[in-house]
């Protein structure tokens, strides 16, 4: 790095600033190559006011160059449809970047050079990094890069970004381009004489329109005479307008095609040719490793089989491989708690700060401390999964199920991740393109039902229901997943309507993932998680410590608590259900926390001796038999039932609306909260009602 | 295109889907003359895994049936790709 690019122009002695987008086909290797090219040095962020990802990070070009790198979403071509494309795009048009780096996938040259002669028209320095280029050769496709570049009058430069290979000379050739070495007139695609003739047409017609819309004239020609519904509304003079739709109605009566598939005809016939002309088939291989794998993985027989296998792989490394880790954690926190606790002692503070502190302040912290290692785990496996190329095959052996719900097959993933924990199953919705499909993974995936759940269903199933725990326990499974398919049904058809998104999904070939690539992903999420959801479910913790301590000198957490009196005031809103008792409401309150913190309070209001203080951590030792029969005295098994749906239901804990704020925004987040709550209230209530008048009439 | 069966090929004769789905086919490449290949059916019956110009692309029968393909008499017949003039 840092050759030394014979530029011709003096640009002083600082450093020139440039900023450098890398567009390509999805998968073809950008994120790849940009790690390569800036290193450490990178920000990960969103494009503004969508979840897509916006990465961006610096290289140093060469001594007079420092240049800002930017990963722009993977697309198969420019046209203004899609969320990535339009982000693309406008970066590209609207921003203008100095230079584009254009990664092209060489084992599949014929689709990624359709957007390269797109990328053409815009008028933008450019070089192609022609990456992939073992996967080519494993393929016995030999490429001439000379044929290439002197065709397209673009420097072209074939690299395995996977192995660093060709990145330096990457550097040297933006270095280059960006001191205005390359000043050749890059090719175009030429679409026709006739064609030519009414796009020059047009072009006359435009001048003033494409300076004031500071677009390349050529490519807003293009892209009117295409058709394009975003320039159409951009265009002022709707007389012009007019007159190009002229010449594009009668270019299609000619040929009874529509121009958009003409111009796109062209181009790929200009692909085809160059490609023709490039690459040389050293030996023919019709079936590559990648349809060897897919045969057996991805088959009618074993498709399904194995992507249970891969679900429960992944289900036991989050969710088993991380219980020790939590462990770990929660006893280090506890450690630290005690020494701090100690420590505020010594110097005298007051008691109650040192009990906001601790529980509040500390024990939020380690509350989301603890959502770090299956979340981490999680990322692992989903990173893994994405970069090999087994997500998408997961979504074409799922569609049919998910499609069932107006949801792509994308979504199983979420779902089934959700009966771990509800947080890595909304943060896993990133790998879904479209937002309102997202949006609906996100909002039904509390109704699933989390493993913290679990222990509040056996303590109170448990209490209750003598013989039928087992039955009590899975009936409240399958109506969490009754709920989700429900609620995003209805989804679907009300708040969230939109039309099913056509599903059309490249299969890539599987590639060897790197774990360097790996890690860097999931240290990105995990860290994204900490800062955005973190700060807001440590406030709402300290909130609720705060009520449970309050007013000062009760016990906490009791009767005489604003905790306590809330739960005392409110609990006669549960007589619909059946369950007006203070200590239910009271428990619904810290179940908020985490949902498994109902059984620390459930034990610790129901008086059972040796439960640490801290009712969140709800992890103490409970004298089962005693509980269980103060508990099943205050219950009846229809009023258990229906506390033990509202517990199903009801709000997310704060970790997940912490996750729901983070991927949705907080807006969501409330939504999810209120809605979850009243569906809880009026199903208990239901269930409780009819069960009671069941009960009456036999 | 939902009618080919798996190990079948054609060549598409005519798109008719309209909007996002049209644009997202032209610029896959899925356009007039082009040769197609079902691979296979997913375990559930939908979607399909076509080949198409050495890369495989998934879609619903929903989205296929838009899709017009000529069926090659023969398995394996080979059509060769014309290079299409238009005249407007
Ligand atoms: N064999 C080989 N694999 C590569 C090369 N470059 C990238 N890969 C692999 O290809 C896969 C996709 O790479 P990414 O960098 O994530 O691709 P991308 O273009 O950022 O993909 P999207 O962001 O999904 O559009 C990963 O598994 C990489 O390890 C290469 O030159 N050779
Ligand atoms: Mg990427």
């Amino acid at each position: 790095m840092g050759r030394e690019a014979g530029g011709k122009e003096g640009i002083g002695t600082g450093r020139k600033s440039c900023r450098v987008a890398i567009v390509g086909n999805p998968n073809c290797g950008k994120t790849t190559l940009f790690n390569e090219l800036t290193g450490a040095r990178q920000k990960v962020g969103n494009w503004p006011g969508v979840t897509i990802e916006k990465k961006t990070g610096f290289l140093a070009v060469n001594n007079r160059i420092k240049a800002e790198i930017i990963d722009l979403p993977g697309i198969y071509s420019l046209s203004a449809y899609s969320l990535d494309e339009r982000i693309a795009r406008d970066y590209l048009l609207k921003e203008k970047p100095d230079a584009i780096i254009n990664i092209v996938d060489a084992s599949n040259l014929e689709r990624n050079l359709f957007l390269t002669t797109q990328l053409l028209e815009l008028e933008i320095p450019m070089i192609i990094s022609l990456n992939l280029v073992d996967a080519a050769e494993k393929k016995n496709l030999k490429i001439d890069v000379d044929i290439l570049s002197s065709h397209l009058h673009i420097p072209v430069v074939p690299t395995v970004a996977l192995k660093g290979q060709g990145i330096d000379k990457i550097t040297e050739m933006i270095g280059n381009v960006l001191l205005g070495e390359w000043h050749k007139k890059m090719a175009r695609v030429r679409f026709g004489a006739d064609g030519e003739k009414h796009i020059s047409e047009a072009e006359e017609l435009l001048h003033e329109a494409a300076e004031r819309m500071n677009l390349p004239l050529r490519w807003l020609a293009v892209k009117l005479f295409e058709g394009d519904k975003e320039y159409e509304l951009l265009l002022e003079n709707k007389e012009l307008l007019d007159r190009i739709n002229e010449y594009r109605g009668k270019a299609e009566k000619m040929v009874g095609e529509d121009t958009e598939t003409i111009i796109a005809d062209y181009r790929y016939g200009f692909v085809c040719g160059l490609v023709k002309e490039a690459v040389t088939v050293t030996a023919d291989i019709r079936i590559t490793l990648s349809e060897k794998i897919d045969a057996v993985i991805a088959s009618r027989i074993l498709g399904i089989p194995f992507f249970a296998l891969v679900i429960f792989l992944m289900f036991k490394i989050s969710i088993d491989f991380s219980q020790p880790g939590i462990e770990y954690i929660d006893s280090r926190f506890a450690l630290l708690l005690n020494w701090i606790n100690d420590q505020l002692f010594t110097i005298g503070a007051p008691g109650w700060i040192s009990y906001i502190v601790v529980n509040g302040v500390i024990g939020g912290t380690g509350t989301v401390i603890t959502f770090v290692v299956p979340i981490a785990l999680v990322f692992l496996c989903l990173s893994f999964l994405e970069d090999i190329g087994y997500l998408s095959r997961g979504a074409f052996v799922m569609d049919r199920l998910m499609h069932w719900m107006g949801l792509p097959g994308k979504a199983f993933i979420p779902l089934i991740l959700g009966f771990g924990c509800n947080v890595p199953g909304i943060l896993a919705t990133r790998v879904m393109e479209n937002e309102k499909d997202r949006l609906i993974t996100i909002l039904i995936n509390p109704f699933i039902s989390c493993g913290a759940r679990l222990p509040v269903y056996i303590m109170i199933a448990g209490a209750v229901f003598a013989r039928n725990v087992g039955t009590v326990v899975f009936s409240l499974y399958a109506a969490g997943i009754l709920m989700a398919i429900t609620v995003g049904l209805i989804f679907r058809r009300t708040i969230l309507k939109g039309p099913s998104t056509p599903f059309v999904m490249e299969l890539p070939p599987y590639r060897l993932p790197t774990l360097k690539g790996i890690l860097l992903h999931t240290w990105e999420n995990v860290w994204s998680f900490v800062k955005r959801a973190g700060t807001l479910i440590v406030a709402i913790i300290l909130l609720l410590v705060v009520l449970g301590y309050l007013p000062v000198g009760v016990t906490p957490n009791s009767k005489d608590s604003i905790l306590g009196k809330v739960g005392l005031a409110v609990s006669p809103v549960f007589k619909p259900q059946g369950f007006a008792n203070w200590k239910a409401s009271v428990a619904l309150f810290t179940g908020l926390f985490a949902k498994e913190a109902v059984v620390g309070t459930m034990g610790a209001l129901y008086g059972v001796e040796s439960i640490n203080p801290d009712s969140s951590g709800g992890r103490g030792r409970i004298k089962s038999s005693t509980l269980r029969a103060k508990i099943a005295r205050d219950f009846t098994p229809l009023s258990a039932y229906s506390f033990l749906l509202f517990i199903l239901l009801y709000s997310p804990c704060v970790a997940t609306m912490g996750a729901i704020s983070k991927e949705a925004g907080l807006k969501w987040a409330v939504f999810s909260v209120l809605f979850n709550t009243a569906a809880a209230y009026i199903i208990s209530m239901g269930v409780f009602q009819i069960g009671t008048l069941i009960k009456t009439l036999f | 295109m939902d009618h080919l069966s798996p190990g079948e090929r054609g060549k598409v004769v005519r798109i008719n889907a309209t909007g996002d789905l049209r644009q997202r086919l032209l610029a896959m490449g899925l356009l007039p003359g082009v040769e197609i290949e079902l691979v296979r059916i997913a375990p559930l019956g939908d979607p399909l895994d076509f080949k198409l110009r050495n890369f495989h692309l998934s879609m619903r029968k929903n989205e296929a049936r838009n899709i017009i393909v000529e069926r090659f008499n023969h398995h394996g017949q080979r059509g060769r790709r014309k290079r299409r003039h238009w005249h407007w």
